[in-house]
């Protein structure tokens, strides 16, 4: 390591073309989780051995592997560098396995500061560098971790660079103010009525177990397997989902500034996120059966380029903006979204798509019920349940063929679709509804499907799969004529064909 | 969506729409496919019975397993037929066309302008009968062409990736 390599821990200004160390904050968390998951894998299995020395083998094995994890982590902070070039960034790893990462900022699609709790009590920040994906890009290209002034000053001087934006970081954070106003009460209602109804009826059911079943343990029972499973369920289905959306949306901001959008958001790790407006893909209006009944609904983006270190998959489909009255969705998608903004002439899915419904949920029930009945059979066999109590599980499994057919008949009347001149839109959902609309420019593969049920009467789904950052992310349509549907395909050929595809306009 | 008649192939080798078909050996090579996936479906059928048998259950729970194992063998049996008689595809200027299928028949559109990269590959199958598959690589996702004949494929390869290339220096 050279004397000219700067601590980034300890200067304030961005050295121009300068290597410099990543903050050492990084060999510490990284030192931290370590010693964490060595105490889980190697202290206790060691210590809960048999043997009276197992007390000191255990001390010395974990003493001795957390620190030459300390010592790796230390290594490979000293031996990494980064330098923000004229042109690109140069990441360099001189270890064991040498790294020499160039990204040319033109081709860096986000750039998002993530604020960890180690981060916030040390006063770094985690600058994720991410590029336009060519198949995707849940990863970034690069995490650099930083002192939260340096970051800032780095992600604003290349925001500059990159976007054309003229701001500072104090004026951003402070002037601007969100484009709609969303209180934190707002969230805490997003949190709790944008869940999936399937998910939220899962976490209430299991909620009321739970309950009967502490209630007969209070009366004198035991603690039961029962409970535990329930409280498991009502935790995994109901708790864990809620609180991570209150904890990632909480002090939730939005604005656009030229043709760049940032987010604002997080309870104890900060999320800021940026994305230029050409990298959305699609967008997709989401309202839930309980928030419908409200008058509410949730905008999510489709955005290229936006892969989050951890895995957030919350920070791939940015809200734009959380469950709120239709005009405020609207006032959101004309001041941040316009581009995704048309005049929609819907049709509903064809006369004749009724026989294909009726005929897929006969299907449908046939093997539901078969599956029922044969589960109810062997419970009954093996002692499970009464023979008294299946004849009532056997009348129940019928309920299932009523589901599948009331299903099928709101869905013929709900399910629509709609194709205007630069965007095209599905509805679909019966309890659950998405609007997905969809750029053509974005559109990679179309693929018209028709099977026994769909093939007598003209009738076909499509499957679009557009550029994504979360992998495959296909859009699909209901039952409509073939030919309908073949006109995505066709738009886009055109499009492709006649120049309004201009390719510069994605860069 | 295609009519049975739009499947027909003409003198020039070519649907009245333009698609073109497999090779025969193609149909070959799903035979052999579908061999192998009835041999390892009976393999593990077996080895199941003998697991169950050791349970000591009812056996009317047996009863769905010889009918589930008929319709397979019928299935592979019959269904190399149909997706070879059914399998067509069409390469323009602009874009990748192919329709494959069995039961549900899907209509496959690549843009020629959203391909990354393509991929000529050759499976222990293919290769036997001379035969390669052609993987296109998009933003979305993968599309192939399967069961060409090694030469057609590469010839593919070779011009979709000229094309790409025209383009990518046009833009430069």
């Amino acid at each position: 390591m050279t004397e000219e390599i700067q601590d980034a821990g300890g200067i304030p200004d961005l050295p121009p073309d300068e290597p410099m160390l990543y903050h050492w904050s990084v060999a510490l968390e990284n030192s931290l989780y370590s010693a964490v998951i060595l105490f889980l894998t190697v202290f206790l299995p060691l210590i809960s051995m048999e043997d009276t020395n197992a007390p000191m083998y255990a001390l010395a094995a974990y003493a001795g592997l957390t620190g030459f994890a300390i010592y790796v982590f230390y290594w490979r902070w000293r031996r990494t560098t980064v330098t923000f070039r004229e042109n690109d960034l140069h990441i360099f790893r001189d270890t064991l396995f040498k790294q020499d990462k160039k990204i040319p900022y033109n081709r860096i699609a986000s750039i998002n500061v993530n604020r960890g709790v180690i981060d916030r009590v040390l006063g770094t920040s985690r600058l994720m560098f991410n590029i336009n994906s060519s198949v995707n890009s849940v990863i970034p290209e690069a995490v650099v971790t930083l002192r939260t002034d340096l970051a800032d000053k780095i992600r604003h001087d290349l925001s500059r660079k990159i976007y054309g934006s003229n701001l500072d970081a104090h004026t951003e954070d402070n002037v601007i103010p969100s484009v709609v106003s969303i209180s934190n009460r707002d969230i805490i209602l997003h949190s709790f009525l944008s869940q999936p109804t399937v998910t939220a009826l899962t976490g209430v059911f299991f909620l009321g177990v739970s309950i009967y079943e502490t209630y007969f343990m209070m009366a004198g029972g035991e603690l039961t397997a029962m409970l535990i499973l329930a409280l498991t369920f009502f935790i995994t289905f109901g708790v864990i989902p809620i609180t991570v959306q209150l904890i990632h949306y909480y002090n939730y901001k939005i604005y656009r500034i030229k043709d760049t959008v940032y987010i604002k958001c997080g309870m104890i790790r900060l999320y800021n996120t940026s994305f230029k407006v050409n990298k959305i893909n699609a967008v997709r209006l989401k309202s839930p059966f309980l928030a419908r009944l409200m008058g509410r609904s949730y905008l999510e983006a489709e955005v290229v380029g936006l892969g989050a270190s951890d895995g957030n998959e919350k920070e791939i489909t940015p809200l734009m903006c959380p469950l709120k009255d239709r005009r405020t969705i609207d006032a959101v998608m004309s001041q941040v979204i316009p581009e995704f903004v048309y005049d929609r002439s819907p049709v509903k899915q064809p006369r004749i798509a009724v026989r294909t419904i009726y005929a897929r949920a006969a299907v449908l029930s046939l093997i539901s019920v078969a599956g029922i009945c044969s589960l109810i059979y062997q419970a009954v066999y093996l002692e499970v349940i009464s023979s008294d109590l299946s004849k009532i599980f056997y009348i129940l499994s019928a309920t299932v063929v009523i589901v599948f057919f009331l299903h099928g008949e709101l869905s013929r009347r709900i399910v629509e679709m709609d194709t205007g001149e630069d965007h095209f839109s599905f509805l679909r959902g019966v309890l659950d509804r998405v609007l997905t609309t969809v750029a053509y420019d974005k559109v990679q593969t179309v693929r018209i499907r028709d099977g026994p049920l769909t093939r007598p009467y003209g009738l076909a789904t499509c499957r679009v799969r557009l550029l994504t950052a979360s992998g495959s992310a296909p859009v699909v349509s209901g039952y409509f004529r073939a030919k309908d549907l073949e006109v995505i395909s066709e738009t886009v050929l055109e499009r492709i064909k006649d120049g309004r595809y201009d390719y510069r306009a994605y860069l | 969506m295609m009519a049975s008649e739009d499947f027909a192939i003409g003198e020039d080798g070519l649907t009245k729409d333009g698609y073109r078909a497999l090779e025969k050996r193609a149909r070959a090579a799903m035979y052999v496919r579908s061999a192998i996936i009835l041999a390892v479906s009976l393999v593990i059928c077996g080895i199941l019975l003998i697991f169950y048998g050791e349970t000591g259950w009812d056996r009317i729970f047996l009863m769905p397993v010889p009918a589930v194992m008929i319709i397979l063998a019928a299935y592979l049996l019959i269904s190399p037929a149909i997706y070879y008689a059914r399998y067509r595809y069409r390469i323009e200027e602009d874009r990748i066309d192919v329709r494959r299928g069995i039961i549900f028949i899907r209509h496959e559109i690549v843009p020629v302008e959203r391909i990354h990269q393509i991929e000529v590959f050759r499976g222990p199958i293919n290769n036997l009968f001379g035969l390669a598959d052609v993987t296109i690589t998009t933003a979305g996702g993968l599309a192939h062409i399967r069961h060409l004949e090694r030469g057609v494929a590469e010839d593919i390869a070779d011009s979709l990736n000229d094309h790409i290339n025209k383009i990518l220096k046009e833009r430069d």
